[in-house]
């Protein structure tokens, strides 16, 4: 799942279920979500855009999609 | 004898088998301990007085037949409130388990009861052991004995606390961020993570399976590694415990120090003590290098997937049928577990293996690894940032920083006093290799001598007098 989608499902989630302090919880997550997903290590065994294996120290992974760069989205309230 | 001094289970066991004192006596200076201090410090959730004295008469008796249990025959000590005993409350200083009684004692209890320990009380912890200060319980927070408007380091907090006022000798605590060891280190005593596995963790309440350890908090290098190896293998004696091919320990024995992300945020204080005790380390002819843990930086977020998503899935009955059961902090955290996605769990266990594979290649050539146990000094309660330099963290983060890693990792770590940074103790961390506890003990007793054992607990009822009034 791409890390911006989580992140809005996440947060309307917290939100239905009466639990709004979650959301500085979930930033925080979310911004080490994206860090270990940039881990050099952590694109191991992923495939890239042209169906080959990542090997670590690869970035193939980012050029293929499967980082997520962005920061969160900031949605109102937030 | 007890509070009047920086005494070992080692002293008191020569002097309960020659007569000096008695455990009916040990066990009335440690009450007395708690009635003095206990109130402002608030380290215990149940006090076992009355079993405790019947133990006590029971042991002086088999003492005076001849029968002797061993190292820890007659000697009081406590345990964090996370830990079965038989027919008492396993509070996890938790509304939620105010109604639970302990079927039975858990395997570590077990052995320590065998082995002649006498359990003076159970000791407060932060909640459910989800936290670093010891302020979150619902038996109210724990006090630092040597500063009572700080921390005492959690989340085994009442267990430091006891041991460092000599409410008791020792204590048994859980490690999964740092547990143990930040809290020793917060109240100037020793605190040990062994290797992962090594000591049972059935009969304890589950935080993170796969990064649970129980381990020993003692006011001795000597006395931690009693403890551990009853709650190992049931025996305290090191004949039967070292491995025949353990290695002595090197009179100058080789350490790494992990630079970079692992020692770029220390307190100025912290910082101090760490090169003074790095110092007098290398006059004692100990070599001391730095090593690179090429992926350290990638600790915080590899243990938050793997701690959340762990605990939510311990917690996930209670989470959805009483809630309101939980103190609201520790509840979010819970909660925040069950938004962590299976990708992101499996990326976390990847990053471990990537890790544990770094600090094992960083020990091939050392004997243990050496950093400070806490980046900062202990904080004022309430305190919820701490900015050092440019940089602010939240204190969960800068607590954490220094130890989780090695529960990540699975390798034994241990906090030895070293000083103080800042008027409050501090402690210097040592990393031994996977599945060699007892050669990283040898190490941090070699350790504690070359530093002068700094006194396990500088406390004095005097000195906490005049800061808390």
């Amino acid at each position: 799942m791409q890390l911006d989608d989580w992140f809005e499902h996440a947060r309307r989630d917290a939100l239905r279920r009466g639990l709004p302090d979650l959301e500085p919880l979930l930033d925080m997550l979310f911004r080490a979500t994206r860090k270990l997903r940039a881990a050099d290590w952590a694109r191991t065994g992923e495939l890239d855009a042209a169906g080959r294996e990542v090997t670590a120290g690869d970035d193939a992974g980012a050029r293929a999609g499967n980082v997520d760069p962005a920061p969160p989205r900031r949605g109102a309230g937030r | 004898m007890i509070a009047s001094s920086g005494t070992t289970i080692a002293d008191l066991g020569l002097a309960l088998r020659n007569g000096t004192t008695t455990a009916a006596t040990l066990v009335d200076e440690c009450l007395a301990a708690i009635a003095a201090h206990d109130p402002v410090l608030n380290a215990f959730i149940t006090v076992l007085s009355d079993d405790a004295r019947r133990q006590a008469r029971t042991l002086d008796e088999e003492l005076a037949r001849g029968i002797d249990r061993g190292p820890l025959h007659g000697i009081p000590i406590s345990l964090k409130d996370i830990i079965d005993l038989a027919g008492k409350p396993t509070t996890a200083a938790s509304r939620l388990r105010t109604e639970h009684r302990a079927p039975a004692d858990a395997p570590v209890a077990a052995r320590l009861r065998a082995a002649g320990a006498i359990f003076i009380g159970k000791c407060n912890l932060h909640e459910l052991a989800f936290g670093t200060t010891g302020e979150e319980s619902a038996y109210g927070a724990t006090r630092n004995p040597h500063a009572p408007a700080c921390v005492p380091g959690g989340s085994s907090s009442g267990s430091a606390v006891s041991v460092a006022t000599g409410m008791a000798l020792a204590s048994i605590g859980t490690d999964t961020g740092g547990s143990i060891r930040i809290p020793a280190s917060a109240c100037g005593v020793v605190g040990l993570k062994p290797t992962h596995g090594e000591v049972s963790v059935a009969g304890v309440v589950p935080l993170a399976p796969s990064l649970d350890h129980v381990g020993p908090i003692a006011r001795s290098v000597g006395d931690a590694a009693t403890l551990y190896r009853i709650m190992r293998d049931g025996s305290g004696d090191v004949r039967r415990s070292a491995p025949a091919n353990e290695p002595p320990v090197d009179s100058r024995p080789r350490l790494g120090i992990p630079r970079r992300y692992l020692l770029d945020l220390l307190e100025p204080a912290v910082e101090r003590a760490f090169a003074g005790a790095v110092e007098r380390l290398e006059r004692s002819g100990w070599r001391i290098d730095d090593v690179d843990l090429a992926h350290a930086a990638d600790t915080a977020p590899i243990y938050l997937h793997t701690q959340l998503a762990e605990a939510a899935d311990c917690h996930r009955a209670d989470l959805e049928n009483r809630p309101a059961a939980y103190g609201r902090s520790v509840r979010l955290r819970l909660e925040l577990g069950r938004y962590v996605l299976a990708e992101d769990y499996v990326r976390a266990q990847r990053g471990r293996s990537v890790l544990t594979a770094e600090v094992d290649a960083a020990l091939i050539q050392r004997a243990a690894l050496l950093l400070p146990t806490l980046p900062v000094v202990p904080p004022r309660i309430g305190t919820e940032s701490i900015a050092i330099g440019k940089v602010t963290e939240t204190t969960r983060a800068l607590t954490l920083r220094l130890t989780q890693l090695f529960d990540v990792t699975g390798h034994p770590a241990i906090s030895v006093p070293c000083g103080t940074a800042g008027g409050l103790p501090t402690g210097l961390q040592l990393v031994g290799r996977r599945g060699e506890t007892e050669h990283l003990l040898a190490l941090a007793a070699a350790c504690e001598a070359a530093l002068g054992r700094v006194t396990p607990w500088a406390y004095s009822p005097r000195a906490f007098a005049r800061s808390s009034s």
